[in-house]
């Protein structure tokens, strides 16, 4: 079942249009990569979804119009978490007090237990829940970013460039621990990432951005086995 | 040696004014990304309300009550009408304008409605000078001392104690994140202004039997004010606090001991402390490098 249908969605900075008549849906419960070259309009996509940047068309969230005439509510509540390009830490907070934030609109119980739970899946985060953010290294900072945006439950989770700036090791440690969250939450997530190997290993379904304009959804497994993809993406 | 004590603890009770005020600059600093150079004037305004109030009757502390909350409905309309929009098209240098525009605007609408004649503030508390060794202190200098660490104790509890002080942090720390977490940004900037307007009107009211209360009051303090904030860091409440006090204390010694600069010329003292510290540590003593660099 389709979780976020798009149809016809145009955004852009001011009078420069970045994404024509996009138009592309995602399956409930899979993780879907889109792939692009630098420019295509990755993140001015992932931006447009969670309102940071005005854009007309249609975005369902199971059934529900995202951009319809009112005055939009804060995306958070209506179930979508966004990691931004540069993860967007506070670094003033402690990790733990980043964690709260994220759980704002949440029972206190409920916060609570939360935390307790991310705190067991990294305890790299539990060391240093005392600690402000910007003390911790850059895949601590990511781990803490999308823990944050999970802190929310949300239903489809929004993840930009989330091994921009890490070496390949931390890179991969972060894709592992990606795969230990969706083994124990069921998460919807559209990620955008420049690493389309390690980015196709984890997805289920890809889309390909090229110019402002999104492709056929396909899934992972076939982009990895296409030569064309192959030698555009995956630098074979 | 009771020379230096009293000059001291002098300086102890001028630096509270100067923290306060320096408090409410970083309050709004942190929310819209400006020194609001009229906040000490908002403060006057505030005191003339007191006085206003006082003089028609109503009794002294209920008019100081109202008139504080009449200020926190002024600085937070303020935010909303003019400030947001401007803040929201990244426009320092109009919000700059703007705040000297509302300063100067503020003493004038104040010296039409009640003139430039000295107006009598009632001290809260009366009586004679209470010596604390041998050192004298004004009783109206200990309430203002004690209002201060009441309100440095409060905004602590806001801020490190309830849910919506961490939604105020977060939002002056990174706002597109805030925003992106749902976090209630737009309430944190118009409390903050609020908060900030309270502040100094309550100062404002406590300093005008000494300071004399007229269109202007503040105008001295307010520089103090902004050496202190910058010396602690302009995004850092604690540091405004500490700011404050130092300036205070560095301020009357150096008026005291240092031979040709007298009580004429330490306001000179606030402004070298400002390019001293711009030079050596631009982020001042607590703030955060990040803002430095926006």
């Amino acid at each position: 079942m389709s979780l976020l249908t798009v149809d016809r969605l145009c955004a852009g900075y001011g009078a420069l249009r970045v994404l024509h008549d996009v138009s592309f849906s995602i399956e409930e419960g899979n993780v879907t990569v889109v792939l692009g070259a630098n420019g295509a309009g990755k993140s001015t996509l992932l931006r447009a979804l969670s309102g940071m940047i005005p854009a007309t068309g249609s975005i369902e969230l199971d059934g529900y119009e995202l951009l319809s005439g009112r005055r939009r509510r804060p995306i958070a509540l209506l179930g979508i978490g966004h990691v931004p390009e540069g993860r967007g830490t506070f670094g003033g907070l402690t990790v733990e007090e980043n964690l709260r934030a994220g759980g704002y609109h949440r029972p206190r119980g409920e916060v609570e237990r939360s935390i307790t739970e991310w705190f067991e899946l990294f305890p790299r985060l539990a060391e240093r829940r005392d600690r402000l953010a910007a003390g911790l290294s850059g895949g601590e900072q990511q781990m803490l970013a999308i823990a944050r945006a999970l802190m929310a439950r949300p239903r489809l989770l929004l993840l930009d460039e989330p091994s921009l700036g890490l070496a390949p090791k931390m890179t991969g440690t972060l894709f592992d621990n990606l795969r230990a969250i969706r083994e124990r939450m069921d998460m919807t997530v559209l990620l955008v990432e420049q690493n389309a190997h390690l980015s196709l290993q984890i997805a289920d379904d890809a889309l390909l951005m090229t110019a402002g304009q999104v492709g056929p959804r396909r899934p992972a497994i076939a982009l990895r086995e296409d030569e064309q993809i192959r030698r555009a993406y995956l630098g074979a | 040696m009771t020379t230096f004590f009293q000059q001291i603890v002098d300086g102890l009770t001028t630096g509270v004014i100067y923290a306060a005020i320096a408090l409410s600059l970083v309050l709004v600093y942190r929310t819209s990304r400006l020194v609001n150079f009229a906040q000490a004037e908002m403060a006057t305004l505030g005191g003339f309300l007191a006085w206003q109030l006082s003089d028609w009757g109503v009794p002294f502390p209920l008019a100081i009550a109202l008139a504080v909350a009449a200020s926190f409905a002024l600085g937070a309309t303020m935010e909303r009408t003019v400030v947001r929009p401007l803040h929201e098209a990244h426009n320092e240098l109009a919000l700059f304008v703007i705040s000297l525009g509302i300063l100067v605007v503020l003493i004038n609408v104040e010296a039409w409605i009640w003139g430039y004649q000295v107006k009598a503030v009632p001290l809260v508390i009366d009586g004679p000078a209470v010596s604390i060794g041998s050192v004298l202190v004004s009783r109206q200098k200990l309430v203002i001392v004690a209002v201060a660490i009441v309100i440095a104790a409060l905004l602590f509890v806001l801020f490190q104690r309830t849910r919506f002080g961490l939604a105020m942090r977060a939002a002056a720390d990174n706002q597109p994140s805030a925003r992106l977490l749902g976090l209630p940004v737009n309430a944190t900037m118009t409390l903050s202004w609020g908060i900030a307007a309270a502040i100094g009107t309550l100062m404002a009211i406590l300093v005008a039997p000494q300071q004399f209360l007229q269109p202007g009051m503040l105008l001295p303090v307010l520089l103090y004010a902004v050496a202190a904030a910058t010396l602690g860091g302009i995004d850092s409440p604690v540091g405004a606090v500490i700011g404050g006090l130092i300036v205070g204390v560095v301020e009357n010694l150096a008026g005291t001991y240092v031979p040709g600069i007298g009580q004429d010329f330490k306001s000179a003292v606030a402004f070298l402390i400002i390019m001293g510290v711009l030079l050596v540590r631009p982020q001042g003593l607590l703030g955060s490098k990040s803002v430095v660099r926006v």
